[in-house]
């Protein structure tokens, strides 16, 4: 009986491979604790830094009021500042740009959330002076193309004073929501001059729609503005009560006398700006704020420019992506401010520099950037607030570093452990062959009828490790197993030598014996001793045939045989030839002539040992049933009697050596080999046996299984 | 003159009795214990029959070995192997080496002291040159029985290699043709104690393959399945 696979075994390698693989794990998270304690580390460096950074610029800016306070002012003028974009600038009527300064919009008209007011927003980059008007009117009216008048429309009305003294008006009205006309114009604000072409060279502006209104976002090239960079800016909101007739409604001036006045618009202070380029840095951006809070000057940036998104390639690059994205999932900080949060966090720390104090703060730019700011105030020798200084750090480079040493340590470990894995599955794919190996010689080491087919195994018997010493000690015993089979089987061989010697000498002995004549009455017992030793002599030589058989049949050839005939004939034979006496054997035949191919005379010992066993079961008075039939390329033999039925247990084994189902001392010697002579004969004829108990009546039935021999 | 038949037999018991019995059967007998002594004995005097043991003391094949060795000096030397050694493989060697006869143990001495008999006279006739002239004869249909030489012929052609046994097998079952003989009565043939029926089916399987030697169309013995075999050339 095969034994069943211990579970346990199998439990113990799964929790020894869990385990490990636990282990494994471990030391990328290990690397990733020692990574984000780093970040920390560099962060509060960082810190540090940015402090000692904004009280050196107070220190410098201390008492430095010349610096801030260049600026020509003029009583009746308004300043209007300028903000530093640091992005990609564009005139396209959206407000990407212009996200950081929205708390800083300059407010003219009814009031900020009045109607016909606008907000303005002015910002520079790269000698361009860049303009964001965001226009409060229940109804956008736009120009008809070829229209003579200009002020027939809602339009912005835009004053740039020359070097020279002399005002140019400009009107820059919409035909359509996007692109805009600028036009200069006469003193009337609304006859044409000429057109000025649209470029980036020149004026660009664009018109967008919104809810309540509109938005013009506009751009010139800093030139235009005169030494005292003065500009004037109106917004014409006109209304067309039945759709046909149009009037000037009202005219939002960024001064309140549009006619005669200009603003102001404030650059950064020149000098101020100088001292703070020799400080800046990549990732950070130095403001400093006057006691108005507006700008005057401005170094640096917070975040480099976010690189263009590009498609992964290859299989390499797809999979660099896949890990980023793990990584910002696994690095992502779940909250951060939208830019109007942020900019308000911002003003808060302004504020608090206003009232002389050192501030500081931290929030969250973006799902991977965080922003460090330092607002310090700068109060000259008396203690009086000069301005305010800003530094704003992003983060991005130390997260960067930390996403670069997470991407290190992901792509590192991964390649470990991947590695690892495979040595891993090598090995124990290895170790599994080999005990698969081993596992299946030692099936094959067995005949189907239990016999070892060889004296040792081969597999892994040279192997130093453990499953060498395994298949070592199994060959050992599988040495010692053969050796014990070798000797079962030479031993009825061995016992008819040691046997036949004594045998014959007694028997001669008797035989001279008799030659010398021996005493009357004595004789008997001499012929008793003879009975005795050819009942030896047959038990010897009936255990030496069995054990010889195998090696017998090899002399023996298989020729066509007419197995009917020769059943039948048997049959014959068996049954009393005198009349009236009733058949002890019975033939039945679906057929008369069937041939097979065998040996005549085993075939007929197959059947003396079928019949002899039936006779000594069967129950008195009963006859013996010898069947004969074909079932398509097979014909069946079979001897049937009436009787006890095989206990079960012994059926299996029926018809192996030395196993018998009589009771001991049942009259004749029977060592349990006539059924293994019937399967040595059935096999050597290429078929099969197989014992079965019959119900009702109870008994037992022989079925020899045999090719038909096709002729 | 008495014959001259020499034992060589380890076992002091067989021996003993070997020699008693053909002693007393008007044999002059010498013995000998083993494979050298024998050897060297034999080296001086053919003697008319050799009776050999094959198993002698550790020497599985010493009688194969001193049968060998006696055939080189006297190549016309009877032999017959008495031995427990009964495979068939054994058996065809030593018919192959050379023996005239192969009788397994336990032996019945009526039976040893006829064989002995038998192949000293095979001995005394084949050594003479036309034999086949001067004996009795016995036809039964293609076959021909040379009753004293202990041979038979098929068609006029010798059958070659047949032992005593199988001789006196083809004479038991051709004494009275188409009757069945039994097994038990065809064991009487063999002389010896038991006699399984398997054994004599061989013996028959072995005749039946040298007559087919001669004609593979030979069919005289037929089986009597569960019974025994007759001789039926019809």
């Amino acid at each position: 009986m095969p034994l069943s696979t211990p579970s346990r075994l199998r439990f113990r390698f799964n929790t020894q491979f869990l385990v490990f693989a636990l282990v494994l794990v471990s030391i990328p998270w290990l690397s990733y604790r020692f990574v984000a304690e780093s970040r920390v580390f560099m962060l509060e460096g960082q810190t540090q830094a940015q402090e000692q950074l904004a009280r050196g610029i107070v220190t410098l800016f201390q008492g430095r009021d010349d610096l801030l306070a260049e600026l020509p002012y003029l009583e009746s003028q308004q300043v209007v500042f300028s903000h530093p974009l640091t992005g990609p600038a564009s005139v396209d009527g959206y407000t990407g740009e212009w996200l950081d300064f929205q708390l800083f919009a300059n407010h003219f008209g009814a009031g900020e959330d009045s109607e016909d007011g606008y907000s303005l927003l002015l910002g520079e980059k790269d000698d361009r002076i860049f303009g964001l008007v965001r226009i409060q009117d229940d109804k956008t009216v736009l120009r008809t193309k070829g229209t003579p008048r200009l002020d027939l429309s809602d339009h912005l009305r835009l004053t740039l004073p020359d070097r020279n003294g002399n005002e140019r008006r400009l009107v820059i009205v919409a035909t359509n929501p996007g692109a805009m006309e600028v036009w200069y114009v006469k003193e009337d604000w609304a006859t044409p001059q000429y057109r000025s072409p649209s470029s980036s060279f020149i004026i660009q502006a664009v018109m967008r729609s919104l809810v309540d209104g509109y938005l013009v976002e506009f751009a010139l090239p800093r030139y235009f503005l005169n030494q005292r960079q003065e500009f004037g800016l109106a917004v014409a909101d006109v209304d067309s009560d039945d759709g046909t007739m149009r009037h000037l409604k009202t005219l939002v001036g960024s001064d309140t006398t549009i006619e005669s006045h200009f603003n102001l618009l404030a650059m950064r202070a020149p000098e101020a700006n100088k001292i703070l380029s020799s400080l800046s840095s990549a990732d950070s951006q130095i403001i400093i704020y006057d006691n108005h809070l507006q700008v005057r000057a401005s170094v640096g940036q917070v975040s480099p420019p976010a690189p263009e998104k590009v498609k992964p390639k290859d299989v390499f690059e797809r999979v660099q992506a896949w890990l980023n994205r793990g990584l910002d999932w696994f690095i992502a900080i779940p909250a951060y401010l939208n830019p109007v949060q942020a900019a308000s966090q911002e003003r808060d720390l302004l504020n608090q520099a206003l009232d002389k104090k050192f501030a500081s703060g931290r929030w969250h730019k973006g799902p991977t950037e965080q922003v460090f700011a330092v607002a310090a105030p700068i109060v000259d020798e008396e203690g009086e607030l000069l301005g305010v200084v800003l530094i704003k750090q992003s983060t991005a480079k130390i997260l960067a570093l930390q996403r670069q040493a997470m991407e290190n340590i992901a792509l590192l470990s991964l390649s470990t452990m991947l590695v690892i894995l495979m040595l891993l599955l090598l090995f124990s794919w290895r170790q599994a062959m080999r005990i698969r190996r081993l596992g299946k010689e030692a099936q094959l080491l067995v005949d189907p009828d239990g016999r070892l087919r060889t004296d040792r195994l081969y597999s892994d018997v040279k192997a130093g490790d453990e499953i060498g010493d395994l298949a070592r000690s199994f060959s050992g015993v599988v040495a010692r197993l053969h050796e014990h089979q070798q000797f079962i089987s030479t031993m009825p061989r061995t016992l008819r030598h040691e046997v036949n010697n004594p045998l014959n000498a007694t028997m001669t002995s008797l035989e001279n014996l008799q030659l010398h004549g021996v005493a009357e009455g004595q004789q008997r017992y001499i012929d008793s001793a003879q009975r005795g030793l050819v009942k030896i002599s047959a038990i010897v030589e009936k255990l030496a045939d069995a054990a010889n058989l195998e090696e017998a049949l090899r002399e023996d050839e298989l020729e066509p045989l007419d197995l009917f005939h020769l059943v039948q004939t048997y049959v014959s034979h068996q049954n009393p030839s005198q009349q009236g006496e009733a058949e002890n054997v019975i033939f039945e035949a679906s057929r008369e002539t069937l041939t097979v191919a065998g040996v005549d005379y085993r075939i007929e010992q197959l059947l003396d040992k079928l019949t002899d066993n039936a006779r000594d079961f069967r129950e008195v008075g009963s006859a013996i049933i010898v069947r004969l039939y074909q079932q398509d390329y097979d014909c069946y033999l079979e001897v049937e009697n009436v009787g006890p039925q095989i206990p079960p247990e012994l059926l299996a084994g029926m018809f192996n050596s030395m196993v018998s189902a009589r009771t001991a001392g049942a009259g004749h010697a029977h060592f349990g080999l006539g059924l293994y002579i019937v399967r040595l004969i059935s096999q050597f004829h290429g078929g099969s046996v197989s014992a079965h108990n019959l119900d009702n009546p109870s008994g037992v039935l022989f079925r020899i299984k045999l090719p038909v021999l096709l002729v | 003159m008495a014959k001259h038949i020499v034992i060589v037999e380890d076992d002091t018991d067989q021996r003993d009795n070997y020699q008693f019995a053909l002693e007393q059967r008007g044999y002059r007998v010498t013995a000998y214990a083993g494979k050298d002594v024998a050897e060297a004995g034999l080296k001086l005097e053919r003697p008319d029959l050799v009776i050999l043991d094959i198993i002698m003391d550790d020497n599985i094949d010493a009688g194969f070995q001193l049968c060998s060795a006696l055939l080189k000096i006297h190549p016309d030397l009877p032999v017959l192997f008495l031995t427990e050694r009964v495979g068939e493989i054994d058996r065809i060697l030593g018919l192959r080496m050379g023996a005239w006869d192969y009788q397994p143990k336990p032996v019945s001495l009526d039976f040893l002291a006829e064989k002995v008999a038998t192949l000293v006279r095979l001995s005394d006739i084949r050594g003479v040159a036309a034999e086949a002239d001067d004996q009795s004869t016995r036809d039964i249909g293609h076959l021909q029985l040379l009753e004293e030489s202990r041979q038979a012929k098929w068609r006029g052609d010798e059958i070659n290699g047949l032992t005593l046994t199988e001789f006196r097998m083809i004479e038991a079952l051709t004494r009275r043709p188409g009757h069945i003989l039994t097994y038990d009565t065809l064991a009487q043939a063999t002389h010896q104690h038991y006699v399984s029926n398997n054994t004599i089916s061989t013996h028959i399987r072995n005749i039946k393959r040298k007559i087919k030697h001669l004609d593979a169309d030979f069919d005289a013995i037929r089986s009597e399945y569960g019974l025994g075999y007759r001789w039926s050339e019809n």
